[in-house]
């Protein structure tokens, strides 16, 4: 059969290392080659200007980090003072739930004394520390046990219950020290 | 692994044939380079150059034995090409013969360029070099003889000058093995069972007669004419005696409408004469192939 392409026949002496050439399927290489050079181009770009809007982003969201964080120490600093001052407001409620009035107290002694007893002294001393704590004396004349527990029977119903309680007795004069401590009732 | 290596790969030049590779066409082997045709006469050489996109450019002949004109030409020739490849028609010192039973085993025409008595057998002659061309429906084969003293004193004509010969064949033969490749192409009903091929080719003349789809006989001599046809009709008379009316003479010529062409195709006009010739056709033939 003969060739497609007509050869011209050749009578020269032959060189060594005559070479066809590589196989076609090879120039898959130099493609590849020029392919993978062509794309390390474009990666590259894209790789340098995507750099640029992340070192950009970078720097956007490192200061908005800054100003976060400028905020939350100033809201912690807002956090611990609105702290401070509630729980300064949390003693004065406490102070003012446990500073009940005297003046009830005071009549309720009072009017628990019989026509018979005479009231030397009254005395009644909040504890500035703890205000629910009262110091509490009481000197009467003409006055026997049964007064004094009717004028504490009185007392417990304003809800105040008697710690270390003294009791002196000289003659006619009773002489009686505690300490009043408010009972919450609820 | 060499540095020009890996060059050759990143540029494609390591996938095209070999500058040497006889069997790839000059084209394929030199593309987009400048090279030189030459047809070495016994007493006249001539040449063209090849342009880089393929076309001819100029050329012209000298009277002389290449010994002595290689000398004088050889930096105008090494300007015509790129690379100093040369592509060289040899037109005397050779004999053509039409053979029969020729071995046609795989790879022939390699073989024959380097171990010619595996193809010829008894008929190899260890001073000539061979190339053989097969009738592709026949047992019949054109052989090339050349003599290798011829081809050697080429080689280093060339070599001496600074040029490279990349392909040494005979331009006669070449010109009609190239029609009998382009002929045994067509279908069998579209070419004739009757032909005579006459070739001429810068004085040398070749004359082959296919009769009834075989190859009966053929002629060939160099350095029978130079302008005048008469030494050509002396020698192919016995041909056009025995032809049988009516039958096509293919007449190839080396170049179209030279003042022998004309002269040749004035005297076969008696004849279904048919010139197949192109402009420029040794040229073409030697070096588009």
């Amino acid at each position: 059969m003969e060739s497609k392409d007509f050869i011209c026949h050749d009578l020269k002496t032959d060189p060594p290392d005559v070479s066809q050439g590589l196989p076609s399927a090879l120039k898959l290489v130099p493609i590849l080659f020029y392919l993978v050079g062509v794309a390390s181009i474009i990666l590259g770009a894209w790789f340098a200007i995507s750099m640029k809007t992340a070192t950009e982003s970078k720097k956007y969201w490192s200061g908005e980090i800054s100003r976060l964080k400028r905020d939350n120490e100033r809201l912690a600093a807002e956090t611990a003072d609105i702290e401070k001052q509630n729980g300064r407001a949390r003693e004065v409620v406490e102070w003012m739930e446990g500073a009940q009035g005297v003046q009830p107290l005071s009549v309720a002694v009072t009017r628990s004394l019989a026509p018979s007893v005479t009231l030397s002294e009254l005395s009644l001393t909040r504890n500035a520390e703890i205000p629910n704590q009262l110091y509490f004396t009481l000197k009467l004349d003409g006055a026997g046990p049964d007064q004094l527990e009717q004028t504490l029977t009185g007392i417990r119903a304003m809800n105040f219950q008697d710690y270390s309680a003294q009791q002196v007795k000289t003659d006619d004069l009773l002489d009686y020290k505690a300490t009043l401590i408010w009972q919450n009732p609820n | 692994m060499k540095l020009q290596d890996i060059k050759d790969v990143l540029s494609f030049a390591a996938f095209r044939p070999d500058a040497d590779d006889s069997s790839s066409s000059c084209p394929k082997r030199f593309p987009g380079q400048r090279y030189l045709l030459l047809n070495v006469s016994r007493d006249h050489v001539s040449w063209r150059a090849v342009g880089k996109k393929g076309e001819f450019e100029g050329g012209d002949s000298m009277e002389g034995d290449l010994r002595d004109v290689a000398p004088q030409m050889s930096e105008d020739w090494k300007a015509m090409t790129d690379s100093g490849h040369v592509v060289v028609s040899i037109n005397n010192r050779f004999v053509i013969s039409l053979e029969h039973n020729l071995s046609r085993r795989g790879g022939y025409q390699e073989l024959i360029r380097s171990n010619p008595k595996a193809v010829l057998g008894a008929k190899c002659d260890r001073g000539k070099r061979y190339a053989v061309h097969h009738n592709p429906e026949t047992s019949a084969s054109l052989l090339l003889a050349c003599d290798d003293s011829l081809v050697k004193s080429v080689e280093e004509n060339l070599s001496a000058s600074g040029l490279k010969p990349a392909r040494v064949c005979c331009g006669l033969y070449a010109m009609m093995t190239q029609y009998l490749h382009d002929f045994y192409r067509q279908k069998p009903n579209d070419r004739p069972q009757n032909m005579v091929l006459l070739a001429c080719c810068e004085g040398s003349v070749g004359i082959l007669n296919h009769k009834g789809g075989q190859w009966s006989e053929f002629r060939a001599r160099s350095g029978v004419y130079q302008e005048e046809i008469e030494p050509v009709a002396q020698l192919t008379s016995k041909f056009f005696q025995e032809m049988a009316p009516g039958t096509p003479v293919v007449f190839l010529n080396d170049r179209r409408d030279t003042p022998f062409a004309q002269r040749m195709l004035e005297g076969l006009k008696n004849f279904a004469m048919q010139d197949a010739t192109q402009s420029d056709h040794l040229w073409t033939v030697i070096g588009k192939s």
